[in-house]
């Protein structure tokens, strides 16, 4: 690097990131988290995929898939949890254009929970991720692709057309949308049982301590984890800000 | 990086540049221009010589695009850049000389009261205004040695910020005995800026027109005729006994005053020694990092990364650890015994003879630091300025909330910072953590909230302000700006 290289244009303070694709509310937000981890109705079986291959954290294409489905299951703008994502560069038009998985970028921002979400998903269910970015590359321009997503998820277990896989595929989408939302790990057995012992506690595990800063469930209430604030001084003597500026 | 802080740098007032030299009021070189550069370099510049005549940036230039990986590390790169810049020049000799050519102890020109003035020199004993053209007041207890001296001298009047880290942590031992020396700073703007609103005095925070002020100092701008804004810096000084040593560190003749004690029948000692610099850090608002932007430099030598030690890959002697000591005779990153105060009758040195701090990097610094701090040392000639490392650069990486205004009406002056942003008012810094070895020894590593993170840090500092009876609670807002120096006014506090 001692050649000189290249000028390149500097930015505006407000260039990097992209407008929230749409506005969200805290009832859309809750109501596709509830939906993504309530589930019950059939979906289409998914296609076997083409090749056995595990999947790479390191891979951008598989991080920009994740963080796609980790939208569609929590119902926060993908840029909201990964700062910096964008689906293509430069700045795409509306309404949106395809997304070119090669040229998506994953987001840029330095906390970067979601490396730590893919890599715990990852090894502890390697099939059901691999089954799950399927799904999302499936849908990945699809005209309504969260929504896909989700009716591809929301199906009675008791359903004939499913699979083994398909089923643990839905529990562990609910572990993700969980883990994005406590920062906790639910296992999707725990979650299963659920179905019938509505008794049973499930047990859980932070994921680690920066998932606990960055679970999103006192985020969407306007709120912060207890012990961790980065708010002003001073902010519980005023109402909180909009809804939006947390989501 | 609590405290006054970390950072830095300065020079200029509301107009632009400007900074003359000269360490000592009395000095009688002739003024020099720290010029504030509104067009600086753009970090994909070759580093060559040319760069160390560029002058302070007025704020930072970077972008996401570039040769040096995604957009995270192309703005790291960015910053970094900009820090190099700073650093240089801060630090480039007052009387206009090339710093690849300067003496280990060739006055810089943050070290001239013209550029810069040490925080007690603001925050005078009664809460009094001041201006910036004042010179100095000596402590009498060193007046004599300064008279002699011709005013010749740096003077250090130490509080407890001068040796206890951020949060009373404790002090930092250096190899010697001696104890690490803390020093805080601000320039023009900032001096201005609280001159205006009777910030240097408990009294005038807390008065009802401050009431409703939102502090916000200036802020730089890349655009003539070159206001560089609130700039802040937090050095600290390593004693130098041995004159080998010398010849490794930028150092400066000083007369130290060691704290005061109440009950102490006699005078503190302000003793003459030679300082050596092991850390520096700057803070820079600029309009867009309303969060300031948070450089941190230290010596070469200070310590160790931890991953050196595991790997047996020291390259000591080092100022802050010591090479093969068994870890149960010297456990790594623990306080000292206490008390931790300087004692009249030690001066200096630590009050246990034997003690000496053991420090170790936990976080290493990043191959791409390295590299940039290699090629940067490599333009430095032979000058003592080569020995010194950056650590990183921390920057609110949430740009669209770092530029982010206050809208309320009516609209408040100017930079009109929106300090009230959630869920997070520090917009996401870059790197999450940063730490120097030697200003945020014992809060080093990577646990929320625990471990040292300058805006973290900093965005939790307030004044003295308070609320009146008739204001809502709502509509006060006790904050300071990212500084803690607003602590430190004196005076009649309100009754």
């Amino acid at each position: 690097m001692s050649g000189a290289l290249p000028q390149r244009p500097s930015i505006a303070p407000n260039a990097l990131e992209d407008e929230p694709a749409g506005a969200v509310t805290r009832r859309t937000v809750l109501t596709v988290a509830a939906a993504a981890t309530a589930a019950a109705t059939v979906g289409a079986a998914l296609d076997t995929p083409a090749r056995a291959h595990s999947v790479d954290v390191n891979s951008q294409e598989h991080m920009v898939l994740f963080v796609l489905l980790s939208s569609a299951l929590t119902g926060i703008p993908r840029d909201k949890l990964a700062p910096g994502f964008k689906p293509e560069t430069p700045k795409p038009p509306t309404p949106e254009p395809p997304i070119d998985l090669s040229k998506a970028i994953p987001g840029s921002d330095p906390v970067n929970v979601k490396r730590e979400y893919l890599t715990w998903t990852n090894e502890k269910h390697p099939s059901g991720l691999e089954y799950l970015l399927r799904l999302v590359r499936k849908n990945l321009n699809a005209p309504n692709r969260d929504q896909a997503m989700i009716d591809a998820l929301q199906f009675d277990d008791d359903d004939k057309s499913k699979t083994p896989s398909d089923i643990d595929a839905k529990y562990l989408a609910r572990s993700i949308a969980l883990m994005w939302y406590l920062g906790a790990w639910y296992e999707p057995a725990e979650l299963k049982a659920l179905r019938t012992d509505l008794t049973r506690v499930p047990t859980s595990r932070v994921v680690s301590p920066k998932a606990y800063t960055q679970a999103w469930a006192l985020r969407v209430a306007q709120a912060h984890p207890m012990g961790f604030s980065e708010m002003q001084f001073g902010y519980w003597t005023r109402p909180p800000n909009e809804l939006r500026d947390f989501i | 990086m609590r405290t006054e802080g970390s950072l830095a740098v300065g020079v200029i007032g509301i107009l632009a540049m400007v900074g003359l030299l000269g360490w000592t009021a009395s000095a009688q070189a002739p003024p020099v221009t720290l010029v504030c550069d509104h067009d600086p370099p753009a970090d994909t510049t070759q580093i060559d010589a040319a760069l160390l005549i560029k002058g302070l940036p007025c704020a930072e230039k970077v972008s996401p695009d570039g040769p040096f990986g995604d957009a995270l590390a192309n703005l790291q790169h960015g910053f970094d850049f900009y820090s190099w810049l700073t650093f240089l020049a801060l630090n480039a000799p007052a009387d206009g000389s090339p710093i690849d050519k300067a003496k280990p102890n060739t006055p810089t020109k943050w070290e001239q009261p013209s550029n810069f003035k040490q925080l007690l020199d603001v925050m005078l004993l009664d809460g009094r205004s001041s201006k910036w053209e004042d010179k100095k007041i000596i402590p009498p207890e060193c007046l004599a040695q300064y008279n002699k001296l011709n005013g010749k001298v740096m003077v250090i009047e130490m509080i407890e910020e001068s040796f206890n880290e951020p949060f009373k942590t404790g002090p930092l031992i250096d190899q010697q005995g001696n104890y690490a020396i803390f020093d805080i700073l601000m320039n023009k703007s900032m001096f201005d800026y609280i001159q205006d609103h009777n910030l240097q005095s408990r009294a005038g925070q807390q008065s009802k027109e401050n009431a409703s002020l939102k502090v916000d100092f200036p802020a730089g701008a890349n655009r003539a005729p070159g206001d560089p804004g609130a700039v802040m810096i937090k050095v600290s000084w390593k004693v130098l006994d041995s004159p080998a040593e010398r010849q490794n560190f930028h150092t400066v003749d000083a007369l130290v005053l060691t704290p005061r004690h109440p009950n102490e029948t006699t005078k503190p000692p302000c003793l003459r020694k030679t300082l050596g610099l092991v850390g520096f850090h700057v803070g820079h608002k600029t309009e867009g990092r309303r969060q300031w932007i948070w450089t941190s430099f230290e010596h070469v030598k200070n310590v160790p990364e931890q991953q050196e030690v595991d790997n047996k890959q020291e390259q000591g002697p080092y100022n802050f650890y010591k090479v093969g000591c068994d870890p149960t005779q010297c456990p790594v990153n623990q306080t000292p015994p206490t008390p931790w105060e300087p004692t009249y009758k030690n001066g200096l040195k630590f009050h246990d003879s034997k003690f000496r701090s053991q420090i170790t990097r936990v976080v290493a610094l990043t191959d791409e630091t390295k590299e940039m701090n290699r090629q940067f040392q490599a333009i430095l000639g032979n000058s003592v300025w080569k020995n010194y490392v950056l650590l990183s650069t921390q920057w609110p990486s949430d740009f669209r909330c770092a530029g982010k205004k206050d809208e309320s009406r009516p609209p408040p002056p100017a930079p009109a910072t929106d300090f009230k942003k959630e869920p997070d008012m520090n917009c996401a810094p870059a790197p999450t953590f940063l730490a120097n070895s030697t200003l945020e020894t014992y809060s080093q590593g990577t646990d929320p909230l625990a471990s040292s993170s300058c805006m973290a840090c900093h965005g939790n500092a307030v004044s003295q302000q308070v609320r009146p009876p008739d204001m809502k609670p709502e509509d006060f807002f006790n904050q300071s700006d990212f500084t803690f120096m607003l602590e430190k006014a004196q005076g009649e506090r309100r009754r």
